[in-house]
Order: C-alpha cells, then structure tokens, then sequence
C-alpha cells in the first residue's frame, strides 16, 4: 500500500518539472545574493557560510511542499486516498518521502556547489553533507504536518510559515553548529547523532500527527 | 456476489454555521437496495453523504456498520465502499489509464474487468493514454464512473452522479445500476435529473423544517 503511494506521488511530481525546479532555483539565486550584498571576502563569507546555507535550504523546502497537498485537496483526491483503507499516516508519508527524494535529495546534491562559492572550508563539507542528509527529513515531516493543518485554507501560506518555522529552529541551529564546529576542526559527531535521533524520532511520530491533521483539514 | 452487509442511520443531524441543515435523517440498507435522497438546494444532501463516508462528523445521530457503530468498524467500512463526490478525485497530470490502475490497485479486491474493457465501457475507447486534463467534464466524469467496473465494493454512494453525462451516458449508468443491484450491490445517491430505475428506489427527504 506504502509502495503505490509513494510511486504515485513521484510519478505526479516527475510530471510538475516547473515546481521540482523551483526551490531549487530559489535556493542558487538566494545563495547568489550574500556575497554581493555582504562581502565577496573569503573570510566574512566562511564564517557566514553554514548559516545561509542551512536557511535557504530550509526554505526551499518549505516552498516544496505546497505541490504535494494543494492539488490533491482541490480535486477530491484526498478524500478519496483517505477512503481508499491507506491509512492517513501512510498518505502522509508516502507524501514526505517523495518530497525528500525529488526535493531535499536535490538541494543536498547541489550543496557543495554553492558552499564552495561561498568559501565553506573544504574540511567542512563532508559534515555539510551529513548534517543535511540528517536533519532534511525532519523538515519535510515538520511541513508535513504543517500542510496537513493548513491545507483546508484558502490562503494558508502565511500560517504554514507562521507555524512551521518555529520547529524548525532547533534543527536549523543544531545543522549550523554541526558545520561551523566542522568548519573549525572540531568533532561534529555528537551534534550529528542529535540531529539523526530527531530525523527518527520525526518518521516515527510525525506521519501520526500529520495524518490527525489531515483528516480535520479535509472535513471542512 | 458481494457478501451480506447492513448500514444503519439514525437521527442524524448537522449543524452548519448557524444553520441546522438537517435532522432526524434515519434509513437502513441492506444488499440490492437502492437510496435515493433528495431535498432542495443547501438542504444538505452532500453533507450527509459526507458524513456517511466519514468525512465530516454529525452533529447528531449514530451510524451503524454491519450493526457496529461505524467508528469501529470504519476500515471495513471503506472497504466496501465507493464514494464518488462533485469532486471527482481524477488527477490531471495522469492518464486515464494510471488513473483506473492506480485505484484498483489500491483495493484488495476486483471485478473481473480489465480496464481497457471498462474503458470501453464509459465510452472512452481511444483516450486510455490521453492525459485527464484534456478531457471535458463529461468525459472526467466518465473516467470516474469507470471505477464503479472496476472496482468490487457492494456500497457505492454517488453524488450527483448524472451530472455532466449526456442522454446515453445517463441510461448506461442507470442500467449499470441495475447490474450492481444484480450482484447483490446497493446505492445510495443524490439527483436532481428524475432517474428511471427499473428496480424500486426508496428515498429520503432532507431538510430542517
């Protein structure tokens, strides 16, 4: 049942190119910014790099996910995937595990790019890399069930942000500490494994919450 | 043959805003039965179909499956169900094909129908692999209905299901009606359009009074 959904989902946002290729397109043209606007000096840009990074791939997520709900709740598909026996958490997690492959997964991919016009020390790209890869799924589960909630709404767009956004800051710090300490040569590992038991602990509990969220949404 | 199954309704009510939109709604279903529920404009009838299919929540009332209440047995419930609702839950960026293959897929159970067959059947032959967004309403509407071939659920609770059809469209259903009915199957459905049915229909007003 996981694996239909899951295809499903891939196989509809394979078919929205523009929409896969804009959060990435944000996240080059947003990076581009900071050190025109800054300072192109290796050093400030260094010491600014995990940062910029993590906040714009954190946004770039967060402008994926809206392709994921909006569609399927305007056409009715929603309720009948809810009506199909697939439970509301599988639905939702079919949902964030397209949305990590074909959104995060690309981000991450062109992390490196960007981190090295941004004069990341080259030490520290392996712990970008890693921090990515485990603190990415808890931002695509968080927004889960961020959309889940807001979907109903004719303009939820504000609210989603309004009520994501403070969930992700424990991640966003935790991912740029990870690389800064990298960054200095210290050990990042245990800040690695906090972010991997938060990635766990958001595939076990959030698909739950997301799924509740769905189900009130779409009663409206 | 689809297996014995009851649905039970009891004084259901539904509070809208400030607005009561029904109440003291009550019917039993049992197999080879037909429902038709009618009522003016805003009177509720999507509503209530939606809280049948436990989409929204009444405000009063109980509903029964297979003489548990329905909160239990909920999954069972789904199983043995199609809802068809104004929005037809068709994706446009799939064709006509993954669309049917994709909700066959997702049931245990299926007729013994292929669905280029039941393609056919709706009237669509030749746009199996056209993408849902270039079809006409009529047309969607058809691809929708062509789950009710394909798919084996006993209940099939259909709102507004002779919108959109054109006069041949509307006598095919009515007839697939009666084939369901044959199997065992029972509908429950909303229409404005007078249907003919060959079999007997009981119906049910709604409306506050």
């Amino acid at each position: 049942m996981l694996g239909l959904l899951i295809k499903r989902e891939i196989r509809l946002l394979l078919r929205r190119k523009a929409e896969l290729l804009n959060p990435l397109f944000f996240f080059l043209v947003v990076t581009t910014m900071f050190p025109l606007g800054i300072s192109p000096e290796a050093k400030v840009l260094s010491t600014l790099a995990p940062g910029v990074l993590w906040v714009c791939v954190l946004l770039s997520l967060l402008l994926s996910l809206d392709v994921l709900y909006r569609e399927d709740f305007d056409d009715g598909s929603l309720v009948q995937l809810l009506m199909s026996g697939a439970s509301a958490a599988n639905i939702v997690l079919a949902k964030s595990i397209a949305n990590w492959l074909f959104c995060a997964l690309p981000l991450i991919v062109m992390s490196p790019l960007l981190s090295v016009m941004l004069h990341l020390p080259s030490d520290a790209l392996g712990a970008l890399i890693a921090s990515l890869l485990a603190g990415t799924p808890v931002l695509c589960l968080l927004g889960a069930i961020g959309m889940s909630l807001t979907v109903g709404l004719r303009r939820g767009g504000i609210l989603l942000v309004l009520l994501v956004l403070p969930l992700y800051i424990p991640v966003l710090i935790l991912g740029t500490m990870l690389v800064s300490a990298a960054s200095m040569g210290h050990s990042y590992l245990p800040l690695l494994l906090l972010l991997i038991a938060a990635s766990v602990m958001s595939v076990s509990l959030a698909p739950w919450a997301a799924g509740a969220a769905l189900k009130v949404s779409v009663s409206e | 043959m689809y297996s014995e199954f009851t649905l039970k309704c009891d004084n259901l009510a539904l509070i809208r805003g400030e607005r009561l939109l029904f109440k003291q709604a009550a019917f039993e279903l049992t197999n080879r039965q037909v429902l038709h529920i009618q009522g003016a404009n805003g009177t509720g009838k999507t509503s209530l179909l939606r809280v049948l299919c436990g989409i929204i929540e009444a405000d009063e009332g109980e509903l029964h499956w297979q003489q548990q209440p329905i909160e239990q047995t909920r999954q069972d419930f789904y199983l043995n169900t199609i809802y068809l609702g104004h929005q037809l839950g068709v994706k446009k960026a799939m064709t006509v094909e993954e669309n049917l293959a994709f909700y066959q897929a997702m049931r245990p159970q299926s007729l013994s129908v292929s669905i280029s067959e039941a393609i056919a059947q709706v009237g669509l032959a030749g746009f199996e692999q056209q993408w849902v967004a270039n079809l006409s309403q009529g047309q969607k509407r058809r691809v929708s209905l062509a789950r009710l071939l394909l798919e084996s659920a006993p209940l099939w609770i259909l709102d507004e299901p002779f919108v959109a059809l054109d006069v041949k469209g509307q006598s095919w259903l009515a007839q697939h009606f009666e084939a369901h009915r044959e199997r065992g199957g029972s509908i429950i459905f909303t229409s404005h359009q007078p249907v003919e049915l060959a079999c007997d229909v009981q119906k049910l007003v709604i409306g506050a009074q």
